[in-house]
């Protein structure tokens, strides 16, 4: 029990150092709408903090790179001084994003209207409205974006609007890694849909992503069910739990139907990680109230994933397609893990009488310390 | 064939870096995977854990488990002490004299009482954990690969024990583990050798 204590202690004092303002590197979403008439409204939903500080998506997140400080303060400014410091940024901020049409003439923008929300939760990005304007000529057939990989990665769409007839249309959303300009935006035919396949590759990719690499908290998750057993049974049937779960909260989630706040949702996914290290160590057969708790994390994780699907949006016209490819590429995730799991740890010392004493104990505790962390962290109560 | 399959993986984990860079970061793997290779990128270091591994791997590990606890705790402290330490300590000396004698306890056969085992644990762990230092890298990316560097010495330490306690059985497989060990010891005498002759 002293061990135990001494671990945790260990390791919560080796990780104190980290800092504690630690927001996910968002993708910035842009909407443009033209109307029949020439008008030309841009919104774009990005966190100014990023866009001031130049943190972009080469960062995962924001304490990795080296101005984080110079974020967290911005983080932390109420509405009013982070709007004062984005209004000396503005001219810099129009300069570099472009909005041309099919003969490469550049439509002429300026900034109708800057929205930046109270100061909120500060574990996730605070995403302002950047609304800008302008004129495009109506002999124009296309419109392409380009908005600078220094602003960070993002994603685009157009939508063409007829007042008289009281119609409009959206195009795809484009996301754009890379410093070049949109493909072109049709204004004047029917937008092209995406096809099928295509959508399931990219929300397959999205899915895997969110969990390999970039879900460290879903890896320990499903690390800590392998380590209570790497017997396929007890494995399955927990893995099974959670993944009718988090398609449960994640498909409510989506359409609205069902939400948490982020402030909840986050801490308690790292207390559920915590509570499955602890119980690792201390259970050693799988029971129903196992079962139970793992059903209820999973319902918390699906929030978790919803969260992060939300800032990618859905295609309006494959909404179930573009859901079920998004969990398909989670379970590939999950099944990964475990895999190498099962390849590196499971395979080598599954069956050695040892494997609980050197092997699951350590390790859960390691899992459920750092999770301890992360608990005290989003708890954003200023301890760490 | 499980056998096979650990020791195809073994064999192509140990191959797998391709150069022998003491102390340097491969590029583009990140932080935490660069400190779980760094014990295998290092030639005391791998050599310190391949004999302890072996060594405890024969000595009835199932009864010798407090000995790996020892030697995690004990590497937890070495690693939280590289924080306070300066980075240009060098105690690839011990961990390599370290090597060459538990090589030679492994060829003699020679049983030591238990709290000998739990004391070498501790000592191997405590130095692993200070000879991970790594500079050059910020704050979180220090704590990352010195993160990294705990699961890979305890994991490798795991590794060689489980595949010396497998090879445990059989007067050959026994003939074998000895054979390993004295190709250890001599790796060791030779690192130390070069050691100091680079130094002289």
């Amino acid at each position: 029990m002293l061990f135990l204590k001494n671990s945790f202690l260990i390791i919560f004092l080796f990780l104190l150092p980290l800092t504690s303002y630690a927001d996910l590197v968002k993708p910035a979403l842009i909407e443009i709408t033209v109307t029949k008439q020439g008008d030309v409204d841009i919104e774009i939903r990005a966190s100014i903090e990023a866009l001031l500080t130049g943190i972009n998506g080469r960062y995962k997140n924001t304490k990795d790179a080296p101005n984080a400080d110079e974020y967290d303060l911005l983080r932390r400014m109420n509405s009013e001084q982070l709007l004062s410091k984005f209004k000396a940024f503005e001219t810099t901020f129009l300069n570099k994003v472009k909005l041309i049409d099919n003969t490469n003439q550049k439509i002429s923008l300026r900034i109708k209207q800057v929205e930046i929300p109270l100061r909120g939760y500060v574990k996730v990005p605070r995403i302002s409205v950047i609304k800008l304007v302008g004129k495009v000529d109506l002999s124009a057939k296309s419109l392409q974006w380009y908005y600078p990989l220094s602003f960070g990665d993002h994603a685009v769409r157009l939508r063409q609007v007829d007042t008289l007839k009281k119609k409009f249309h959206w195009s795809e959303w484009q996301w754009l890694r890379t410093d070049k300009l949109s493909s072109p935006l049709s204004l004047t035919e029917i937008v092209r849909h995406k096809p099928l396949y295509e959508t399931i590759g990219n929300y397959i990719e999205l899915g895997y992503k969110h969990i390999l690499p970039k879900g460290t908290d879903h890896i320990l998750f499903i690390l800590g069910l392998f380590l209570f057993s790497s017997a396929l049974r007890p494995l399955l049937w927990q893995i099974t739990m959670f993944t009718i779960a988090h398609t449960i909260t994640l498909g409510l989630a989506m359409n609205g139907l069902f939400d948490l706040p982020e402030r909840i949702v986050q801490p308690l996914i790292a207390l559920s990680i915590v509570y499955v290290g602890v119980e690792n160590v201390f259970n050693k057969s799988l029971q129903k109230s196992r079962l139970i708790l793992v059903f209820a994390f999973g319902l918390l994780h699906g929030l978790g994933f919803a969260n992060m699907l939300a800032d990618f949006g859905m295609p309006d016209n494959a909404f179930v397609t573009a859901l079920i490819s998004f969990n398909i590429g989670v379970e590939f995730g999950q099944l990964s893990i475990l895999l190498m799991a099962f390849l590196f740890i499971g395979l080598w010392f599954g069956k050695r009488d040892w494997y609980k004493a050197l092997v699951i104990n350590p390790a859960s505790l390691i899992i459920a310390a750092i999770a301890f962390y992360w608990f005290i962290d989003r708890l954003d109560l200023g301890l760490i | 064939m499980i056998l096979f399959l650990r020791l195809s993986l073994f064999i192509f984990l140990l191959i797998a870096p391709e150069t022998v860079l003491a102390h340097s970061p491969i590029k583009g793997i990140g932080a935490f995977f660069n400190g779980i290779l760094h014990p295998l990128l290092v030639p005391a270091q791998v050599l310190a854990i391949f004999s302890l591994g072996l060594w405890y791997g024969q000595n009835q590990p199932t009864e010798n488990k407090r000995s790996v606890i020892f030697y995690l705790i004990a590497l937890i402290f070495g690693l939280v002490a590289t924080r306070f330490l300066p980075a240009d300590n060098d105690v690839s000396i011990i961990l390599l004299l370290g090597a060459t004698i538990i090589g030679l306890l492994i060829i003699s056969n020679y049983r030591l009482a238990k709290s000998a085992y739990r004391i070498v644990g501790l000592l191997f762990g405590f130095i692993l954990g200070l000879d991970s230092v790594q500079d050059g890298l910020n704050l979180k990316a220090t704590l990352l690969a010195l993160f990294g560097s705990g699961v890979g010495i305890y994991f490798l330490l795991l590794y060689f024990m489980a595949l010396s306690e497998s090879f445990s059985e059989k007067t050959w497989q026994n003939i074998a583990v000895r054979v390993l060990a004295s190709w250890i010891s001599a790796s060791a005498l030779m690192v130390l050798a070069l050691n100091f002759a680079g130094k002289g």
